[in-house]
């Protein structure tokens, strides 16, 4: 797979961490004591084992007059289980799994290895997903039918102070306000090319700080969700392409050249 | 090298969380340890405040409570005919009946100001959904995956209270 000669490109991005994932109808007769055999078919590449809350459904809807609609709803018996962690032995990749759900995260570490691209990162994932695909059809006679994906990219931008952001972001521009800390968001519905929209795009700015309090960014996050045009995997992976488009599409739209400059974007 | 920011990630369904931890460092951010966090609250509308019991109730039916087999209404679909609740919200009508089908999926209806309105969640993103308009005997049917638009247009037509004209005295 090949980067698409369109997107803009940077030679030191301030990317932080780049998430893929999937949720899925729950599979039938699947329960926890098969997490070990999961973990066994990651090992090799993910051989730490961390444990960690569920994480809710989610579902994109559209329309409707409640346009808040859309924080998490939960109904019914709390769900019993735990989403399990796989981390790689340098820790810049994990991959997530919950009965209903399948996640890999790049991160970046305080360490040299180098941000594989999103070509590299999404035939992995696609490659693993698929393998936990065949495990479920060995095990449980069961698919997975993908309900709703998500890809997501998390920059931090390192700032002096946050007034500074109007520098780097085209959507803030504070004035002359001494501003101690940011919290912006904002969303838009992605159509096709019918008009019928079928994902949402997040936008979130926040203002965080190095573990000493010493110095400041802005962390900017792109989250692109929604439902797949089918349940299948390669739909799935057709989608997270979509919106790994838009988002570094929408990246260079809402950051100032200034800051292109600052991260050596390629003409 | 770059220096390590307090960032919360690992999945953007997240809400920023908070750590009890002394030196207030990261907040997810902290992969091996297991400490105790605390979820922001979201506010719902009054529609899902006033049906979650019977949510519950129906997603802990028991197998056969119909006594044909009937399935409990299955998690999957509870969350989506609860965001379904959530999008369509008007204030000024009442929350839907929710009526539970016997192959775990769930039927949401109204029927007031002469209209029937009723519409089956089969599951996520698989909506079908009926109106009959009573005066005029009017029968309309959709199919909706995402985009409730037009079905939020039934629900607001549904609002409308008549407008009875009032008989004049003498």
């Amino acid at each position: 797979m090949n980067r698409p000669a369109h997107l803009p490109d940077f030679l030191d991005p301030p990317l932080d961490e780049v998430v893929l994932g999937v949720q899925f109808s729950p599979i039938q007769d699947y329960s926890s004591v098969f997490a070990g055999n999961v973990h066994s078919l990651f090992q090799s590449e993910y051989p730490m084992v961390a444990e960690q809350p569920l994480l809710e459904r989610r579902f994109e809807t559209f329309g409707g007059g409640n346009v808040q609609a859309g924080p998490r709803i939960q109904v019914g018996q709390p769900p019993i289980g735990s989403r399990l962690w796989f981390l790689s032995q340098d820790e810049n990749h994990l991959l997530q799994f919950q009965a209903d759900m399948f996640l890999s995260n790049w991160r970046r570490r305080p360490n040299t290895q180098q941000y594989p691209r999103f070509e590299g990162l999404s035939e992995a994932f696609e490659r693993n997903l698929r393998q936990l695909e065949d495990f479920f059809r060995d095990s449980f006679e069961a698919k997975i039918e993908v309900n709703q994906a998500e890809v997501s990219y998390i920059n931090v931008i390192p700032v002096d102070g946050f007034a500074d952001a109007e520098a780097r972001l085209e959507v803030w521009n504070g004035g002359k306000i001494d501003v101690e800390s940011v919290n912006l968001s904002f969303s838009e519905i992605i159509r096709d090319k019918d008009g019928k929209p079928f994902a949402r795009l997040l936008h979130q700015v926040t203002s965080v700080y190095t573990m000493d309090g010493k110095e400041r960014a802005l962390r900017l996050s792109l989250s692109f969700k929604g439902k797949p045009q089918n349940d299948t995997i390669g739909e799935a992976m057709d989608f997270l392409g979509r919106g790994r488009e838009a988002i570094v599409l929408r990246f260079k739209e809402v950051t100032t050249s200034k800051a292109h400059k600052a991260w050596g974007i390629i003409e | 090298m770059k220096p390590q920011f307090q960032t919360i990630a690992v999945y953007q369904d997240e809400v920023a969380t908070f750590d009890y931890s002394e030196d207030v460092t990261s907040t997810v951010w902290t992969p091996l340890s297991s400490k105790p966090y605390v979820r922001g609250e979201v506010p719902k509308s009054r529609w899902n405040r006033e049906l979650e019991e019977m949510f519950n109730e129906l997603t802990s039916l028991p197998r056969g409570w119909d006594g044909y087999g009937g399935k409990p209404l299955s998690f999957d679909c509870a969350q989506f005919a609860a965001a379904v609740v959530e999008r369509l919200f008007i204030s000024s009508l009442d929350a839907p009946q929710l009526v539970p089908v016997s192959d775990g999926s769930v039927r949401l209806e109204w029927h007031q100001n002469q209209y029937d309105i009723e519409i089956d969640i089969e599951g996520p993103y698989e909506v079908q959904a009926y109106r009959r308009n009573l005066r005029s005997g009017y029968e309309e049917e959709i199919e909706i995956e995402t985009d409730f638009t037009a079905l939020a247009e039934w629900i607001n037509d549904l609002s409308e209270v008549d407008q009875v004209p009032q008989a004049v005295g003498n």
